[in-house]
């Protein structure tokens, strides 16, 4: 080549690939999730990856970005999980979206769960047992509150809503009405084939343990790994875990503490032929989790003959039917009774029977059904009705959170001006609770603190789990207001809704508690006076 | 001239302590240099037996300073590995060689992360008055600041008041630190080649290299490589390199991508969707020598690098000093190399599919590519030797000595 002319190629090719008809990649279908899928995988990222392959043999193209941009040109926008700034974003665009929202019963389960982590905490400090079983019996009887997020809008502006399992369809009908048709779309199950030449001697081998209870997962407050130490704690029976990295350190820490009768072994992460060669050597798997769907690990140790026990609140029974040993997962009774009979139970191929149906293949020929009849319908009146009314919605959603967002800045610096804009906004949308925490937050600062407790009560009725700050701010403005036992109260169910709460906001909360047992005492003192 | 060197060396892991160590072995001969470190002894023989040493958790380290005609910090952005020599050059001024520009994340590890938020947030009012604060302020409370902002408040006010000379590799950076002070002596040195393109002049062939690096690899030789050199991490855009090496395989399927170095930001799970989990090769830690020979094999490299710090790449300048056709990102201190050495691709919209257009034109045109190898070689050799660069070192480390302001 002559000088200059690397430089002149170069050229050309910038000039042919920024041109007007490139610069944008056309797919079929975009799917779209949180940013960090692929960095912190989950059982969404099993999900995505599969259905991707599955559904480009059937001919879909599909790609994926975090949230549908200007690089894709695409016809549908696939969600996975519920995000409502990406349902806005496509939208806007004008396409259409399908909604698979992995939908927790998270009202349900949510507070239960964080309850249970703080009672497990006490007692692993204190070892009463007896202020322990108390306490998980009270646990049944938690009512039911809603802490989920703001889902409404995802799920009611969706062309189309993909759950993995009745349950789970149940729960968004049940909570969300406006919902239009909920389809069903399994998990699928791939059958790991290279398992057949793995013998359980390898586990058995490395750890010294055959026949026992297997607990695949990360250790996390959701998975209820502290439930199942419990309920084993007085049995002689082997308990390993295979635990990768956790979310939560604070629980895993609980985990290791625990201290009983049996071996206990924590192997961490471990390659694909040890956790095979662990299912092949344990009796049973048993995972007392909050919520599944369905539950990757129960699948797997199905598979591969071991006896399951898990509760039953997520979507397993669609999967597995009766083939599990159920338990409550709340009740530590119910789970040692159900590991029990498991134990009791001989390895048996029926997981592996249920599980032949439970194909990536099938789902998405059932996916691909749904695209088809979405794309079919897109020139109709119906669907374009739809889509003029979904982007009519998410203008209006995302007005609303430019102007709070506006609003939240505007009282940082002048909350006098701030506080009549958020009055408005909270007539507009008297369901957002973090409206009531910066108005709440607000009043407090003036001194208004009748009128913050009232904000603060209203967000916690709304949301009783959405952000510590919410507690403490209450219990400042009781105590102003030498309430100081209903402060006291707030606190200490800070305490146990937050049990992961940070290390400012547990000293916060231990000052507070200190200068309510001040007040209370010197209260006692003056009435003993008197 | 006696001269105090501070910097990273291995056995600590970092590009600095290669550069270093480079760097130090074409000065010895020039002037006395003692090396400064930080607690541990140096792993490289040579030094060791060629230098002194002085370990600065030791001993009066500062104290001997006085006696030196010239002070050299070696400052990057790993508080691990430059902390000790940041609180020396404040009381000690010298000739910083900033190898970052930005320093928020060097200052963020140091107070943010272990619990000094006060420490932070102190030297950001200090730098930058209430601005800096409140944006201090708002990193301290675990708020997303955007990275245009931040590029706003780069930390590095008080190691450039500080210094007698302030030494960068790029006008970017040159620019940046006379915005800063005006009146401060700066001068850019190049980062240097290693010594590659003087010892890539005597007799080496390339094209043998290339098949034999290839065989020791396994790979076919019929094979076409790209690669990516050093640690995975989400600025060196792995997501955007896989978006269009899975298009580029669909043209091209007699070609492998692989990504030497340590998976820091975890593109597995990626490789399965794009199902390139089969093509793809992630080597993990590599040996100088393996590094090489991966280097050898490549026949087109990629170092796309968005956002930058300011940072220079030492594995770019390895990949030039060898002759290697290099794709980079059209920023910072990379868009500075010259249009002949190297494809640019933004960081925008278009950065996949010209990444894509570079890739497929460098791989399929063996003209294009040579030509691109052969002008980078003789921009490495002419403008970033490794003595030649000492020599610069030596220029102004002395001016500096005189004294004064510029």
């Amino acid at each position: 080549m002559k000088p200059g002319e690397v430089e002149r190629k170069n050229a050309r090719i910038i000039r042919q690939y920024r041109s007007a008809r490139t610069g944008r990649q056309s797919v079929d279908v975009l799917f779209c999730a949180r940013a960090n899928l692929f960095q912190q995988p989950g059982g969404d990222t099993e999900v995505v990856i599969n259905l991707k392959r599955a559904l480009t043999r059937l001919g879909f193209r599909v790609d994926f970005r975090p949230s549908p941009s200007a690089d894709v040109h695409c016809e549908l926008v696939h969600i996975f999980n519920c995000d409502t700034p990406i349902a806005i974003q496509s939208a806007l665009l004008g396409k259409p979206y399908v909604v698979t929202p992995m939908y927790e019963d998270i009202n349900r389960y949510y507070i239960r769960s964080m309850r249970a982590v703080s009672y497990f905490r006490d007692y692993l400090d204190s070892g009463d047992w007896l202020l322990l079983e108390s306490r998980l019996s009270s646990l049944q009887r938690e009512d039911e509150r809603p802490v989920a997020m703001d889902w409404k809008f995802p799920l009611c502006n969706a062309a189309a809503i993909c759950a993995t399992g009745a349950a789970e369809a149940d729960t968004i009908r049940r909570q969300i009405p406006e919902v239009g048709a909920v389809e069903i779309v399994r998990i699928g199950f791939n059958r790991p084939v290279e398992a057949e030449q793995v013998s359980a001697d390898l586990f058995v081998d490395e750890y010294g343990a055959r026949d026992f209870v297997l607990c695949v997962g990360r250790l996390e407050s959701r998975k209820n790994q502290l439930m199942l130490l419990y309920s084993l704690q007085d049995d002689d029976i082997p308990l390993v875990f295979i635990n990768s990295r956790t979310v939560q350190p604070g629980y895993e820490d609980l985990c290791k503490r625990f201290r009983r009768r049996g071996k206990t072994v924590f192997t961490g992460r471990v390659k694909p032929e040890m956790l095979w060669s662990a299912y092949k050597a344990a009796r049973v798997h048993a995972l007392p989790s909050w919520y599944e769907l369905p539950g990757l690990a129960s699948l797997e140790a199905a598979w591969f003959g071991c006896s399951v026990v898990a509760a039953d609140w997520g979507t397993l029974p669609d999967y597995l039917r009766d083939s599990v040993f159920y338990c409550s997962p709340y009740d530590p009774v119910s789970v040692r009774e159900a590991v029990r009979k498991a134990l009791e139970a001989p390895r048996s191929d029926i997981g592996r029977r249920l599980l032949a149906e439970c194909r990536w293949e099938s789902e998405a020929e059932r996916l691909a059904h749904i695209y088809r009849r979405l794309l079919d319908e897109r020139e109709t009146q119906a669907a374009v009705s739809r889509l003029e009314r979904a982007a009519e919605n998410a203008r209006a959603e995302q007005s609303y959170h430019q102007r709070r967002g506006r609003t939240l800045e505007l009282m940082r610096t002048d909350i006098a001006r701030g506080l009549p804009l958020m009055d408005r906004l909270i007539a507009e949308r008297p369901d957002d609770p973090l409206n009531y925490l910066f108005r709440g937050e607000a009043r407090l600062k003036l001194g208004r603190v009748s009128q913050a407790e009232e904000d603060l009560r209203a967000s916690i009725a709304i949301k009783k789990v959405f952000q510590e700050v919410t507690h403490l701010y209450l219990a400042l403005a009781l105590i102003q207001q030498k309430k100081l036992h209903e402060a006291r109260e707030a606190l200490l169910e800070a305490l146990e809704i937050y049990p992961f709460m940070n290390e400012g906001s547990k000293a916060i909360v231990a000052d507070y508690l200190a200068r309510c047992d001040a007040a209370m005492q010197s209260e006692t003192g003056d009435t003993t006076s008197e | 001239m006696r001269l105090a060197f501070f910097s990273p060396v291995n056995p600590v892991e970092s590009g600095i302590s290669d550069y270093s160590e480079s760097l130090l072995r074409a000065l010895a001969p020039r002037c006395t240099v003692d090396l400064f470190v930080d607690g541990y002894r140096p792993s490289d023989p040579w030094i060791t037996e060629n230098l002194r040493i002085v370990d600065c958790r030791r001993g009066d380290a500062r104290g001997l300073l006085a006696g030196y005609d010239g002070v050299l910090y070696q400052m990057g952005g790993t508080p691990g590995h430059h902390k000790y020599m940041y609180d020396i050059m404040l009381e000690h001024p010298g000739v910083v060689m900033l190898h970052d520009l930005i320093y928020q994340g060097f200052f963020g590890d140091l107070w943010l992360k272990t619990g000094r938020p006060d420490l932070f947030i102190a030297e950001m009012r200090r730098s930058y008055g209430a601005a800096g604060e409140e944006v201090a302020r708002n990193l301290a409370a675990g708020r997303q600041v955007p990275f245009e902002t931040i590029k706003k408040y780069p930390m590095n006010k008080r190691m450039i008041d500080s210094a007698l000379g302030v030494a960068v590799h790029s006008r970017s950076a040159l620019r940046q630190v006379v915005e800063v002070r005006p009146q401060v002596r700066c001068q850019l040195i190049p980062h240097h080649d290693f010594g590659w393109s003087a010892w890539a002049q005597q007799g080496y062939d390339p094209a043998a290299a290339n098949l034999s690096a290839k065989q020791k690899l396994s790979i076919a030789p019929g094979t076409k490589v790209l690669a990516c050199f050093g640690f995975i991490v989400a600025t060196k855009r792995p997501d955007v390199v896989l978006r269009a090496y899975a298009r580029l395989r669909q043209d091209i399927p007699d070609s492998c991508l692989i990504f030497v170095g340590e998976e820091k930001y975890r593109v597995s799970e990626y490789l399965r969707f794009l199902e390139l989990d089969t093509s793809v090769r992630i080597t993990g830690y590599t040996t100088s020598e393996e590094f090489r020979t991966y280097l050898e094999a490549a026949d087109v490299c990629i170092n796309l690098r968005y956002p930058s710090q300011g940072e220079t790449s030492g594995a770019v300048l390895r990949m030039l000093a060898l002759g290697k056709p290099v794709i980079v990102t059209n920023h910072a201190w990379f868009a500075e190399l010259p249009d002949s050495a190297c494809a640019k691709v933004d960081a925008d919209r278009y950065e996949e599919d010209l990444l894509y257009g570079f890739c497929k034109a460098l791989l399929t045109d063996a003209d294009y590519r040579l030509a691109m190898g052969r002008n980078a070689h003789e921009y490495a050799q002419r403008h970033c030797a490794l003595d030649m660069v000492a020599g610069q070192y030596l220029d102004f480390l002395a001016e500096c000595a005189k004294g004064g302001d510029r």
